[in-house]
């Protein structure tokens, strides 16, 4: 088996007595879609917030492509390659479509005051490229008609196609997604489904997705980790994990939202 | 009376440049400085000090905006991690402390009794009759100066960024953007506008005192920049333009009205506050709301 581009080891981390992670460990390979699931409070999103540099693990480590990165911070793993929706979407409200894009696309050296007051010429004819694949992966999520309004009156899942427009933009290794078919209309999740695989497809991305939607989760992942009170209580591929009786136990009667 | 309207037309161009500044910093960014006139001082003060000691004026000037902008930057470096409203406190204590400084240490500021006789540039050129126009063009090419640079700055990828961090400083970190960094450069940019204004000022004035840097200094800025639109650049000199014209104005009502000057002096501050909260109330966009950009 080749390195997974994602390594994650012993990974613990407490909020007071609570014990959100406690020795958690999975991997993602490269290409991989893989399914994170367990009930609520399992430490799912503990687990992407530390994968993402928002939150520091007490202990274990983290490797994306062969390097660790536990501790980084956000904006440093994001350069990577590793980047992350929420699961309470952000999205800039008060710029356009098409300026979230901007922003999202563009490259750290063009961010400078100094290129900002005496770069001017430079930076406004990259601007046309930038639009240009802005437009396309606007009109690739079906925003296109809306690109010129402010973000802030997308409805909720309008936002969550934008967020993953913007994770887009730069092409990242990896994507990590919090719930992204949590509030989203049945038709446009079976959208998602294509657009994950297609996007696994022409790029080799690798996808963590955390969901609570079971039909998602079987339809686009190739592997799923569960997680239970912080701890690892199984994994494997979707089928044989809804049969799995240790995960059936853990779901059954406990609140899901599935 | 021309006088006096060339003199306070140079003090628009000196508050309106320091609105530009607010509103990079607010309107754009998102960063509450309420400790805007700590960095008038320093700028005021270090070009008063080095014009005196016989440095050219125009190079004391561009060292006191240098100065101006390390002090807001070594200001930002410890603090810029405390969420957006402890900041603001912070922002508060600093402008105080700078006050008593300068009330203080009487070798670089002259205490309280301040610093008269600061030299003002090309009095040796122009004729004592045009120097008052003289000085209201002068200060307005720094504003034209200063609004190029903000707009330039507003438009630009930076600009966006400011705009996300604004927006959320957590969205920002996951597109990749060190918000830190970005605040701790709005903000030396924006206190380096703001200490060339204090230069503009201590030259106009040719005497500066612990009295010229108090709080209200700020306030009047902050009411500038609400009113004339956050986030609009062109706002910001407009609300200046109101606000000076509005708060000198009402120095002669005296004249007109049987208040003592004590009273006129409170009504002048409270008519601030009622114009902020009008417009909060009113138009909460102010006059110039911000303008979306389309592309």
């Amino acid at each position: 088996m080749t390195t997974p581009i994602i390594d994650i080891k012993g990974l613990s981390i407490a909020f007071g007595g609570l014990k959100a992670l406690d020795d958690a460990a999975f991997q993602v390979g490269k290409g991989e879609i893989v399914g994170l699931i367990g009930p609520n409070g399992s430490g799912k999103t503990t687990a992407l917030n530390c994968l993402s540099g928002y939150l520091k693990p007490s202990a274990g480590e983290i490797k994306f492509k062969g390097e660790a990165i536990t501790g980084l911070s956000p904006d440093v793993i994001a350069n990577r390659g590793l980047m992350r929706t929420f699961q309470v979407t952000k999205i800039a409200r008060r710029m356009t479509l098409i300026e979230n894009m901007l922003v999202g696309s563009e490259e750290p050296s063009n961010e400078t005051l100094t290129s900002s007051i005496f770069g001017r010429s430079g930076l406004r004819n990259k601007l046309p490229q930038q639009i240009e694949r802005a437009r396309e992966l606007l009109a690739s999520v079906k925003l296109s008609h809306l690109e010129n309004e402010y973000a802030g009156v997308l409805s909720g899942g309008q936002q969550r196609l934008l967020a993953i427009a913007l994770v887009l933009v730069r092409s990242p290794d990896v994507i990590l997604l919090d719930e992204p078919a949590a509030g989203v209309h049945p038709t446009l999740v079976g959208e998602f489904v294509g657009m994950i695989n297609g996007i696994r497809k022409d790029t080799g991305t690798s996808f963590l997705i955390i969901e609570h939607n079971m039909q998602f989760i079987a339809d686009v992942c190739d592997n799923v980790v569960v997680l239970d009170a912080g701890k690892n209580l199984a994994s494997g591929p979707p089928d044989l994990i809804h049969k799995d009786p240790r995960v059936l136990e853990v779901y059954l009667g406990k609140s899901q939202d599935a | 009376m021309i006088e006096l309207g060339l003199y306070f037309s140079a003090l628009i161009a000196i508050y309106a440049i320091m609105a530009l500044a607010l509103n990079l910093q607010y309107g754009v960014g998102g960063l509450l400085n309420f400790g805007l006139v700590a960095f008038f001082a320093i700028g005021a003060y270090a070009s008063a000090n080095f014009s005196i000691a016989g440095m050219p004026i125009l190079l004391s000037m561009v060292l006191a905006t240098v100065i101006a902008a390390i002090a807001g930057a070594l200001i930002a470096i410890p603090t810029m991690r405390l969420s957006i409203h402890y900041w603001a406190i912070v922002t508060i204590s600093i402008s105080e402390l700078i006050r008593v400084i300068s009330t203080n240490e009487e070798w670089l500021t002259g205490g309280t009794f301040g610093m008269p006789n600061i030299p003002q540039p090309f009095a040796e050129l122009v004729p004592v009759s045009a120097y008052s126009s003289f000085f209201a063009v002068f200060a307005f090419l720094f504003l034209i100066g200063s609004y190029w640079i903000a707009n330039s700055v507003a438009e630009s990828p930076f600009g966006r960024v400011m705009k996300i961090i604004r927006e959320d400083e957590d969205f920002g970190r996951s597109l990749g953007k060190d918000v830190s960094r970005f605040k701790l450069k709005v903000m030396a940019l924006g206190a380096g506008m703001v200490g060339l204004a204090g230069a503009l000022y201590a030259h106009l004035t040719t005497y500066i005192s612990p009295q010229a840097f108090e709080p209200i200094v700020t306030f009047i800025i902050w009411a500038a920049v609400i009113l004339g639109g956050k986030g609009n650049l062109k706002g910001s000199i407009l609300g200046a333009f109101i606000m000076i014209a509005l708060f000198n104005s009402t120095r002669f009502l005296g004249d007109y009205l049987d208040i003592n000057a004590v009273t006129i002096a409170n009504v002048r501050l409270a008519l601030i506050g009622l114009l902020i909260m009008l417009t909060v109330l009113l138009r909460p966009d102010g006059i110039l709301p911000e303008r979306k950009k389309e592309f």
